[in-house]
Parts: C-alpha cells; sequence; structure tokens
C-alpha cells in the first residue's frame, strides 16, 4: 500500500463541498442532511452498509443526480445551478468515474474508451488516442489497447476504466465500488493503480465502499448511515 | 460532427448480437429501399411503353389518308393463351411508306417480321397450332422500339391482298405515332392505390421496427457514454450517427437488390404487360426523395424512440405511465376515410376516383392507431385466468403500443390481402361467365357474301374442333331512317342456327320468323358508306311466325326478321351483308387448346375476319391473383421477420424480469406461456380487425369498379391463414427457443 496519511484541516484547500443534501426517491429516503468535503488531492472514502445512500451521495456530489436539497460547490460553482451542458463538461475535463461495471463502451476498443473523453471534449483522434495510448502505457495497459471490453478480464475492464477516468486529467475521480465485481487480488491492483495514479496526477478520489480493505487506501473517511453522513474515526 | 462520427462508428459492432442487430436494420432498410425504388421506377417504365405506343400507333380514328407515300395497314388482334397478339398486314403503296418503328424494311408478301417472344412461341411445342393464324414466313425480328415490352406477341406481316381491302378492314397510314386514348378502366386507380398502400405501408413499418432493434443495448451504450461527458445533445446526435450506417448500408444494398430486379424484369410479366429492363429507371426527384425518406425514417425513428427515455449518466430511464388509449383521435382517420367513400358506399353512379383512392389509402392508415387500442381491450375483456394470462394481459394492458408494433404491418397487409382477393375474386366471377348465358363464347365477323352452301361448310370446318357446336349466319343492319343507324337485324341461316339467336315454336326451311312491328317490308342498311344510307328492300314473307331474339343479340332490338336460306329474295342474296358471322359455343368436352385452333381456322378463312371471344379464353386475373399472392407472401414474410425482430427485442429487454419469475419458482411453462400470449393475442386481435376492414375495403373497391359483391370464403381465409401460419412459425420457431434460454436465473447473474 502506498496511500500516504494526510493531516485533517492541513493546507489543502477544499476543492468539493457538498453541505446538507437531502434526497428521496418516492417514499424512500436516501439522503437526510449528508455533508462530504473534498480537498484537492485527497483520497476520502464513503463507507456504510447498503441503502446508506453512500452511492446516492457520491451521484450528488458529481452532479450526476439533483439533491431535492442542499448544495454542492465545486471550485467556487454551485452544481445544482449547472445545465446539462456545463455538468457535462465538468464530467468531461474536471471529474472522472470509475464504477463497478458498465461503464465502457463494448464496441469501441480498450484505447478508444480510454480516448473517448478527449475525443467528446473536441480532440482529435490523433492526439486523443496518442494521450490514451501513453496513459495506457504507464499503468501496464499497452498490450490491451486493441481489445475490446469483452475481450478483457474484469481487472483489467477495471484498470481500462481507470486510465479512462485519468486521461483529461481530472481534479476529482468518483469510484463507486471499483473492486466490487472483482476477487481480491485484481481488486488490490485496481485500488494500488487508481489510487498512485491519482496521487500522482495530484487528483483527489471520492471513493464509496463497503470494503475495509478499499477504505484503507483513503486518506481519510465518512461514514454514511441512514441518509446522514459522519466522519469515520480511525482512519489513517 | 465529432458526435455523429462517434455514432458511425458505435453502428459497427462487436458480438454477435451487436452484428445481428446491424444486419437486420441493414436488410430491413434495403428490402424496403428496393421496393420504394421500383415504386419510384413506375412512372418511367409507364412512360417509355406508352411512348413506344404511342409511336407505333396507326389508328387514323376514321380519317381517311389519301393514297401516296403511304402504308396499307390491317389490324389483327388475336389472342394465344392468355397473351394478347398485335398484328398488322401491311404493304407500302410507295417506296417512302412510312416504316413501323422497330421493323429494319418493308417485308415482302406473306413474310412477317416478328417479335422474339412470337418467334419464341412459334418454335414451341404449340407453334404449329399457332402458325396457322400467322402463316407467313418469319424473315426478321421487331426491335424493342417497336414493341411494348419483351414479351409482347406481335408481328408485322406483308400482305398484299390489303390493297384491294382499303375501306373494308384495311386503312391507310402517312405516318405512325398517331396519340392513344387512356386505356384506364373505371376503378383502376382506386385498385392501384389500395395495393400501394397495403404494399408500402408495411414496409415503412418494417423498416421501422428493424431500426428500432436493440434500441435497448443502444440507450445502455449511451448512459455509458453520457457518464463520460456527453450531453444529452451529443447522445442525440451520436444516435442519430449510428442510426445513419444502417440507413445507409440498406440503401447500398437495397439499390443493388433493385439492379437484380432490374436486371430479372425482362422475366417478369404481369396482367398482359412486360417491361424491358432500361425502362426500368428511378425518377430522379423521386429517387432523391426515397434517399431523403429512408434517411428521414431513421432519423425519425432514433427521435421516436427517445420519446419516453432518459439517457443519463447513471443509466437509461423510462418513464413509466400506465397507459391511456384515448379512441376519439384513433377513430379520425377511420371517419375521415368514411366520408371520403360516402359516395362509393351510397353507390353514387360516378363517383370521384381521386377522393375514393384517398379514402382508401387513409382507410388502410386507419388501422395503424386502432390496434394499439383494440389489444389492451382484448386484455381487459378475457376472463382472467391462469398465472401465465395474467402476466400477459398486464403487460399488454401497460404497453400496447409495443406490444403491437410489428404486428400492425401484419394487420395492414393482411387487410389489403383480403380486400383485393375478394375483390379478383368478383370480378374473375363477373368476367368470366358471359352476361349472358345465351351467347356464344366465340364469334367469327367476316365480310363478304357467302351461298348457304359455304356457310354451311364454314359451320362445319369449326365443329371440326372437339367440343365446339357453330353455326353460320349472314347478318344484316335494318335501315331504321337518315337519322338512325339501324333498329334491328336481318338474320339469315339455317333453322338450327337461327335458334341459337331467338326462340320460336318450329322451323323448317322456308320458315321465317319476325320480331315487333316490321310492316310489310324492311330496308337493309348499306354498309359501304358513312351515313345511313337505304340498301335492298325486302318483304316480310307473310306466312312469318313470331320469334323473339335472345341474348346479347336482343338488346336494344325492335324489329326483326329471321329466314331460312329457301326463302331469301335474289334481291337480298345479291346485297353485300354487314357481315357473315360464325357463332361458337364450347361445351364442357372441348379441349384448352380449342381457343387457339378456332383462331387458326378463323385466319385461313380470312386473315382479316374479326375473332372475338366473348367469354375469355382463361382467366384475366390470373397472373394478377399470382403477383398479388407472390407481393402478399413477400410482404408478410418481412412482417414475419419483423414480428421476430420486435418479439427478440422485447424479451431480450425483459429478461430480467423473467430470471426474476423464474428465480422465485414459477413454472418455466407459465412464464414461456406468458410470453407466447404476449405475441399471440394481439396478432389474433389484429387479424380480427382485418377481417373486418378488409372485407369492407373489399366492398369499397367491387362498388368502385360495377363488380357485384361478393365474397368468398377461401378469400378472406386465405390471407389470414398465411399470416396466422407465419406467427405461429416465427413463435414456435424461433421465439420458443429464445424464451427457453431467457427463463433461467442465469439471466440474474448480471444484476
Amino acid at each position: 500500500m502506498t496511500a500516504g496519511v494526510r493531516a485533517e484541516g492541513g493546507s489543502m484547500s477544499t476543492l468539493l463541498d457538498a453541505q446538507g443534501l437531502h434526497k428521496a426517491y418516492g417514499p424512500t429516503t436516501a439522503l437526510a442532511g449528508a455533508d462530504l468535503r473534498v480537498r484537492a488531492g485527497e483520497i476520502v472514502s464513503v463507507m456504510g452498509p447498503s441503502g446508506s445512500g453512500k452511492s446516492t451521495l457520491l451521484h450528488c456530489a458529481a452532479g450526476l443526480t439533483r439533491p431535492d436539497a442542499g448544495h454542492v460547490g465545486y471550485d467556487g460553482q454551485e452544481l445544482s445551478m449547472l445545465d446539462d451542458v456545463r455538468r457535462s463538461a465538468l464530467r468531461r475535463r474536471e471529474f472522472g468515474f470509475v464504477f463497478q461495471f458498465g461503464q465502457l463502451v463494448p464496441e469501441l476498443t480498450a484505447l478508444q474508451n480510454v480516448a473517448l473523453p478527449l475525443r467528446l471534449d473536441g480532440v482529435s483522434r490523433r492526439t486523443a488516442e496518442r494521450r490514451a495510448t501513453g496513459l495506457m502505457d504507464r499503468l501496464g495497459l499497452a498490450d490491451k489497447a486493441r481489445s475490446r471490453p469483452g475481450e478483457l478480464s474484469g481487472g483489467q475492464q477495471q484498470r481500462v476504466a481507470v486510465a479512462r477516468a485519468l486521461v483529461t486529467g481530472p481534479r476529482v475521480i468518483f469510484a463507486d465500488e471499483p473492486t466490487g465485481a472483482l476477487d481480491s487480488v485484481a481488486g488490490e491492483q485496481v485500488m494500488e493503480m487508481l489510487t498512485t495514479a491519482a496521487r500522482e496526477a495530484g487528483a483527489a478520489v471520492v471513493l464509496v465502499t463497503h470494503d475495509a480493505r478499499v477504505a484503507a487506501y483513503a486518506d481519510r473517511g465518512i461514514v454514511v448511515r441512514d441518509g446522514r453522513s459522519s466522519e469515520r474515526m480511525g482512519v489513517r | 460532427m465529432a458526435e455523429l462520427a462517434l455514432g458511425v462508428r458505435l453502428a459497427f459492432p462487436s458480438g454477435r448480437r451487436g452484428w445481428l442487430r446491424t444486419a437486420m436494420a441493414t436488410a430491413g432498410v434495403a428490402i424496403g429501399a428496393a421496393a420504394l425504388l421500383l415504386g419510384a421506377s413506375v412512372p418511367v417504365m409507364l412512360d417509355a411503353r406508352q411512348a413506344r405506343m404511342e409511336a407505333r400507333a396507326d389508328s387514323v380514328a376514321g380519317v381517311e389518308v389519301p393514297p401516296g407515300e403511304t402504308l396499307i395497314v390491317a389490324g389483327v388482334e388475336s389472342q394465344w393463351g392468355s397473351n394478347a397478339v398485335r398484328g398488322r398486314l401491311i404493304w407500302p403503296e410507295s417506296p417512302g411508306a412510312p416504316l413501323p418503328p422497330g421493323v429494319p424494311a418493308f417485308p415482302g408478301d406473306q413474310q412477317m417480321y416478328a417479335s422474339p417472344a412470337l418467334r419464341a412461341a412459334l418454335a414451341g411445342p404449340d407453334g404449329e397450332t399457332l402458325r396457322r393464324q400467322m402463316p407467313y414466313e418469319v424473315i426478321g425480328t421487331i426491335a424493342p422500339s417497336g414493341l411494348s415490352g419483351p414479351h409482347e406477341y406481335a408481328y408485322y406481316a406483308g400482305y398484299k391482298r390489303a390493297e384491294s381491302l382499303v375501306g373494308s378492314g384495311s386503312w391507310r397510314v402517312d405516318r405512325f405515332g398517331y396519340v392513344l386514348e387512356g386505356e384506364r378502366g373505371p376503378g383502376t386507380y382506386v385498385v392501384v392505390a389500395a395495393m400501394l398502400a397495403t404494399l408500402l405501408l408495411p414496409v415503412a413499418i418494417f423498416i421501422g421496427a428493424a431500426l428500432r432493434f436493440g434500441a435497448d443495448t443502444r440507450d445502455r451504450r449511451l448512459a455509458a457514454i453520457r457518464l463520460v461527458g456527453a450531453d444529452s445533445r451529443a447522445v442525440l446526435r451520436i444516435a442519430l450517427g449510428e442510426s445513419l450506417v444502417p440507413a445507409g448500408l440498406g440503401l447500398a444494398a437495397g439499390t443493388l437488390l433493385y439492379l437484380v430486379v432490374r436486371g430479372r424484369a425482362a422475366d417478369l410479366r404481369l396482367f398482359d404487360v412486360s417491361v424491358f429492363p432500361a425502362d426500368i429507371r428511378p425518377v430522379p426527384v423521386l429517387a432523391l426523395l426515397v434517399v431523403a425518406v429512408i434517411v428521414a425514417l431513421s432519423a425519425g425513428m432514433t427521435l421516436l424512440g427517445f420519446r419516453g427515455v432518459a439517457v443519463e449518466p447513471l443509466g437509461v430511464f423510462r418513464r413509466s405511465t400506465v397507459w391511456n388509449g384515448r379512441l376519439w383521435w384513433r377513430l379520425l382517420p377511420l371517419a375521415a376515410s368514411l366520408w371520403l367513400l360516402q359516395p362509393v358506399l351510397a353507390g353514387a353512379a360516378n363517383p370521384d376516383e381521386d377522393r375514393a383512392g384517398l379514402g382508401v389509402v387513409l382507410l388502410v392508415i386507419a388501422l395503424i392507431p386502432l390496434v394499439p387500442y383494440l389489444v389492451p381491450l382484448v386484455a381487459r375483456v378475457l376472463p382472467g385466468g391462469s398465472a401465465s394470462w395474467q402476466l400477459a394481459s398486464q403487460q399488454l394492458r401497460q404497453n400496447p403500443a409495443a406490444s403491437t408494433r410489428a404486428v400492425t404491418g401484419i394487420v395492414v397487409a393482411v387487410t389489403g390481402a383480403i380486400a383485393l382477393h375478394t375483390f379478383f375474386g368478383a370480378a374473375s366471377v363477373r368476367r368470366a361467365t358471359p352476361d349472358n348465358p345465351a351467347d356464344p363464347a366465340y364469334v367469327l365477323q367476316a365480310p363478304g357474301r357467302q351461298t348457304p352452301a359455304a356457310m354451311r361448310e364454314r359451320t362445319a370446318t369449326f365443329e371440326q374442333v372437339d367440343g365446339i357446336r357453330a353455326g353460320t349466319v349472314a347478318k344484316y343492319i335494318l335501315y331504321g331512317g337518315r337519322d338512325a343507324t339501324g333498329t334491328g337485324y336481318l338474320v339469315v341461316g339455317d333453322c338450327a342456327t337461327l335458334r341459337q339467336i331467338a326462340t320460336f315454336d318450329r322451323c323448317a326451311d322456308g320458315d321465317a320468323f319476325v320480331q315487333g312491328d316490321t310492316g310489310r317490308t324492311v330496308t337493309t342498311l348499306d354498309t359501304g358508306h358513312i351515313e345511313p344510307t337505304p340498301g335492298t328492300k325486302v318483304a316480310v314473307p307473310a306466312g312469318a311466325r313470331p320469334a323473339r331474339f335472345v341474348g346479347t343479340d336482343a338488346q336494344g332490338v325492335n324489329v326483326g326478321l329471321l329466314l331460312t336460306p329457301s326463302i331469301v329474295p335474289a334481291s337480298l342474296a345479291r346485297a353485300e351483308p354487314w357481315f357473315v358471322e360464325t357463332r361458337m359455343y364450347e361445351g364442357d368436352d372441348a379441349p384448352g387448346t380449342a381457343a387457339g385452333q378456332l383462331r387458326g381456322l378463323a385466319a385461313e378463312i380470312d386473315p382479316l375476319a374479326q375473332f372475338t371471344a366473348i367469354a375469355p379464353e382463361y382467366d384475366k386475373f390470373a397472373s394478377l391473383r399470382v403477383a398479388l399472392n407472390l407481393g402478399s407472401a413477400v410482404i408478410l414474410l418481412m412482417m414475419g421477420v419483423g414480428l421476430l425482430l420486435d418479439v427478440a427485442s422485447r424479451l431480450h429487454d425483459r429478461r430480467r424480469l423473467l430470471g426474476v419469475l423464474a428465480a422465485v419458482g414459477a413454472r418455466r411453462s407459465t412464464v414461456i406461456w406468458s410470453v407466447l400470449l404476449q405475441a399471440l393475442v394481439p396478432v389474433l386481435a389484429g387479424l380480427a380487425l382485418a377481417i373486418g376492414v378488409g372485407v369492407g375495403l373489399g366492398a369499397v373497391l367491387m362498388r368502385m369498379s360495377q363488380v357485384p359483391v361478393l365474397f368468398s370464403a377461401s378469400a378472406v381465409l386465405a390471407p389470414v391463414a398465411v399470416g396466422s401460419a407465419l406467427v405461429l412459425a416465427t413463435t414456435v420457431g424461433v421465439l420458443l427457443p429464445a424464451a427457453r434460454r431467457v427463463t433461467t436465473t442465469e439471466e440474474l447473474r448480471y444484476e
């Protein structure tokens, strides 16, 4: 493990600040006043039992879902006030995502998948693929560039997803159960790669997991229970 | 543009299912594009045919052309099996006489140029019988420019005797290319409109079904792209780009298919019409329109597919609303069509064909919104019972549009097939039977005097053919004054033949019969003049007994005189009759080739004699029925594939639910039955609607064409049976194995 220890309240500035988030799906309350604060470059784990609202917290914080109440500030902007075009631009340039599964496009090769956010941002194919290739080389995926997701193992697919999340040089990576579908060895490899690469790139990571071994990669953690968050004690 | 390009890239899929999706959509568009391109070629095809027919037209419409650089022409219109034979006996009056189109030089006396199809028939197994109709030496072939189509039977024969027949069988022309009158019969337009609507609508529905195939997979893919930063408009552009690939590939494949069909066009024949492949060219504007329609349809179907669907970064969300089908707007097209068809339904004498055609098309279109309303209604009305029916009926009630998408095409196709089958069935019943049972099957009319012995000999000639009973009479028209062309007939013939024309008590040679008040004398019409001119005066014999004309001869006849040969006065025997007519009746024991043999004998007597078949020698609608059956089969096959695509797609969409049902212990048979009922109930409900509307549409077509409204069970049930068989084959052959595969808990593996 290479996860570093950062002091709470250190010199890093707050990058993402979610305060008093409420979200309900019909009669079911998912969030009831949850908070999440992320500083630049830190890794924050979000833990909690099933149905506690941790994924909903991540979705609200990333602007994927609008909260019913509360606010999400990112770099001086209120996310819930942004329209679809500007939130999409944020997802392309500032955020990266690694989910449990389903986020790779099966029709595209691994290289094309990694280059996709750049292509959507108007970068030429040659430049986008050059940057994607460089990143995949660094992450040990060079030999998988021409493979399609269906030809890769679960662990390899997640590593491609990590590469894609990093290719635009994001400031925050949102990872929702990134090892949930992997065995422990593959899971460890993915987490190692994700956290190392994020630290090298200076990107913050919001890591939703129910696995304490995965949460151990974080600098600090919060726990979500019944839609409310609290700072987790005992994290390095 | 980058998004469109990405969409194009995504249309080249990975995996078997992805390729199947693209292949099916491409095939669907290809078939539709080929059908539309053929439709777009019809105007050019008809124009080219019409232009050739006009270029060779030689009818001077009664105008006398003075001799000069002229050609003498006599027309011989005949028949060989189901083929009309266009014969022209020609003789040039000067070397500068006009040459018929497609003929390289004037044939010598008793020589002919024949069309390729006629040459082939003359060389065929029954060629000798056919040759009796045209016993001329074949010296060459008529070029395509002189033919209406590649299968036309036509010849130009040199016939020196035509010179002496000008005014009585032949005429002069100083050129070719007289304008033809329109040949369209009443109701034809409406029938064509009905055929196009029932053929093209299912094609459009099929293209739609093919393009929607696999939309669920596409939506999930787009959600993944949303996650990495595509906004909702970008996603739409990607989807549009993706839909352009099957549209583009389908257009290319459809054009190829069109070219293949075009290449085979010379082998095809419909009615008596055949076309040269060179004539099958799409109207450029219509071809562009086809491309635009395909692209617009694919884009439209893509946009329509996003109705009620939100593709978000976290996944695809379908706005599930309780289906609340309202009836009133669904009835609007039906009401509009009934309003348009009202004059026809009310039995108006001359209904507006354009209005009726629009009404017919609208009636077919009216089915489209009605089917999704009918299905949940049936699901509600049918009693609840087994668990499988409960599952099926819920799905049918909540999402009838999805359940009936592919069925609508089948309903439209079957409706059209029922309507056209019943129409052609009734029309062929009317036309296969002489209007009057007293009429002969064939009549030969030849100008010139005949002695009673020669007339008997002529009768005997035709009675050589097995199963033929004949009789020959000399027929005169009675002069009815300057302003009338005639009021009746004077007929000379033996007793047996006169009995074919009129009823009377008894007859022996020397008897005379009369109908109506003739007075003491009658006067024949001298047919050698254009103006009515009195001919020979004939005293009505004192002992003439009453008679009554029958059959077609009775129509419009006020007075008539029938004479047996020995009572004919000498003055009449010297006069030229209107014509000598041999009437031929066909017995049940007559061979199928009787008509051909009789025509050959008639041509030997006089090539210019007019041989008329009162009842057709063959079923004129047979070829059209074959074409209709073929068209229906192709359309229903397309519909079957569409249904298959649709059901497979819906099964794929619902595999999680089916897996859950299997997981909670539902019997596999229960789940499979629910799937089958969901496929079958809309089809059965739709077919019931098709029977109702198809029969109504058939009645409209019959009324429009003045065909007696007559329905046969086979005409109604045959298309229904074919449609049902298709559905059965689809469900049993494909759906059942697919349903077995997805009704396992294995489907939950990925959830």
